[in-house]
């Protein structure tokens, strides 16, 4: 695969949805606790990236309107409302809102990958299709427009991977092929959580029983990682691979208790595939099973208006 | 091209620091041995020793945010240490006294058998008043 391919608008549009709401979503399910971060101790305050100018944190009322901000137009993004606008500006105000959160002693590393691809697909044509912007014009012919972002995520994902995997031989070497470093961190990971009164893997004390069973899930976990280029090969590898990085993070989620819900809800493996497929699969069985009712929602929300040829 | 280069260059450089959204994805990758010293604050009582929630230690649910708050206080000291017994105890509604520790854990053992610490090391303490 390279960066340079024709993509229908739909495809591009399909991620656009996906992740939309994927992330207000997100920002919704955890509101309780983005408004505590909003409240934590001054002194705690290190930002990264974006936000490093900052020598403070923001008061908690500006806080507060940003991430209502950000949900607004993370709902004008996801429906492709104004998308000139509200694509840029839903893509800064996430980064700047996961920054954020990211702000105070501790980088997590569940929402870099979401970060990234909104700002792809935010900066991209993606609301040309399928979107309230979209209503009642043509559909678009496929181009390298609509192509080069799915692509660019694409790749940004299959890296993060790589990125993870490089790291993990870089600072322990052969401890992971051995399965020493994969066991501490498990059994480590879940005593502090323990230690620290939060819910931890049931699996993770009999499995210590049993160090031979995590060699293998170590040497898996590099094949997983340093192996993900091979889902940019063809569709077919990309879907094998992005299924086997699903399991891997179920394993970590059954092991550890550790969730990357952006993975785990599949988003992050949209571009590697045909992801418009789902919407229009369910375009039709919307038209075949919905009557005439059923044909207008199909065609005003999922097709967006008129088709070339249609003559109006 | 820029792109790629921008998400791989900080993992392939020496030195390369974590950041956000670009990373060097740094978690899993310390060998931490299987005895291990773990920060916490713990509640101390008439009925004893007690374990509080990330929610208490640190002011949100997320349990590395707690642990992480409990090390850079022992970290930067009696002054930081003081703070954040305050800031716990003043999350507590009941007459305790609140510890910020270190316990040395067998992990294995403790996951196990609930086996306890190997060594507590008591940095600072408060009172918590209902």
């Amino acid at each position: 695969m390279t960066l340079v391919g024709e993509a229908p608008a739909q495809r591009l549009a399909a991620f656009r949805i996906l992740t939309g709401t994927f992330a207000v979503g997100y920002l919704l399910v955890r509101l309780p606790y983005f408004l505590t971060v909003i409240r934590l101790d001054p002194a705690r305050w290190d930002p990264p990236g974006a936000l490093s100018l900052l020598a403070s944190p923001l008061t908690p009322g500006l806080a507060q309107a940003v991430l209502m901000a950000t949900i607004l137009a993370g709902i004008g993004f996801t429906v492709g409302w104004r998308y000139r606008i509200s694509g840029p500006t839903f893509a800064l105000l996430l980064l700047c809102v996961l920054t954020y959160r990211n702000s105070w002693s501790h980088l997590f590393h569940s929402d870099n990958l979401l970060a990234m691809h909104v700002l792809i697909v935010g900066l991209a044509p993606a609301a040309d299709a399928w979107s309230m912007d979209a209503r009642r014009r043509m559909l678009p012919t496929p181009s390298v427009g609509y192509g080069w972002p799915l692509r660019l995520a694409a790749f940004v994902t299959a890296l993060t991977y790589v990125v993870t995997g490089i790291a993990k031989l870089r600072y322990t070497g052969g401890g992971w092929l051995r399965g020493d470093t994969l066991l501490h961190q498990i059994t480590f990971d879940n005593a502090r959580k323990k230690v620290l009164g939060s819910p931890y893997s049931p699996l993770a004390a009999p499995l210590a029983n049993h160090p031979g069973l995590v060699r293998p899930l170590g040497l898996a976990t590099l094949v997983i990682e340093l192996g993900a280029p091979v889902a940019l090969l063809s569709r077919r590898w990309a879907t094998s691979w992005a299924a086997s990085a699903w399991l891997f993070h179920v394993g970590i989620v059954a092991l550890m208790a550790i969730s990357f819900p952006y993975p785990l809800s599949l988003v992050a493996y949209a571009p590697l595939v045909r992801c418009e497929r789902p919407f229009t699969a369910a375009a039709a069985a919307l038209r075949r099973h919905g009557g005439r009712r059923g044909l207008v929602v199909a065609r005003e929300v999922l097709v967006g208006g008129h088709r070339p040829g249609d003559g109006s | 091209m820029a792109v790629s280069l921008a998400v791989v260059l900080p993992a392939a450089l020496p030195g390369g620091a974590d950041g956000f959204p670009i990373s060097t994805y740094p978690m899993f990758t310390s060998d931490r041995g299987r005895v291990m010293a773990i920060d916490t604050v713990v509640l101390v009582n008439a009925e004893g020793r007690q374990r509080l929630s990330p929610t208490t230690i640190g002011g949100t649910d997320e349990i590395v945010l707690a642990a992480v708050t409990v090390s850079n206080a022992i970290h930067d000291g009696p002054v930081a240490l003081e703070r954040l017994c305050r800031e716990v105890a003043g999350r507590i509604a009941e007459q305790a006294t609140i510890e910020i520790v270190t316990e040395t854990h067998d992990t294995i053992d403790l996951l196990q058998s609930d086996a306890p610490p190997l060594e507590i090391r008591v940095h600072a303490h408060c009172q918590a008043e209902p």
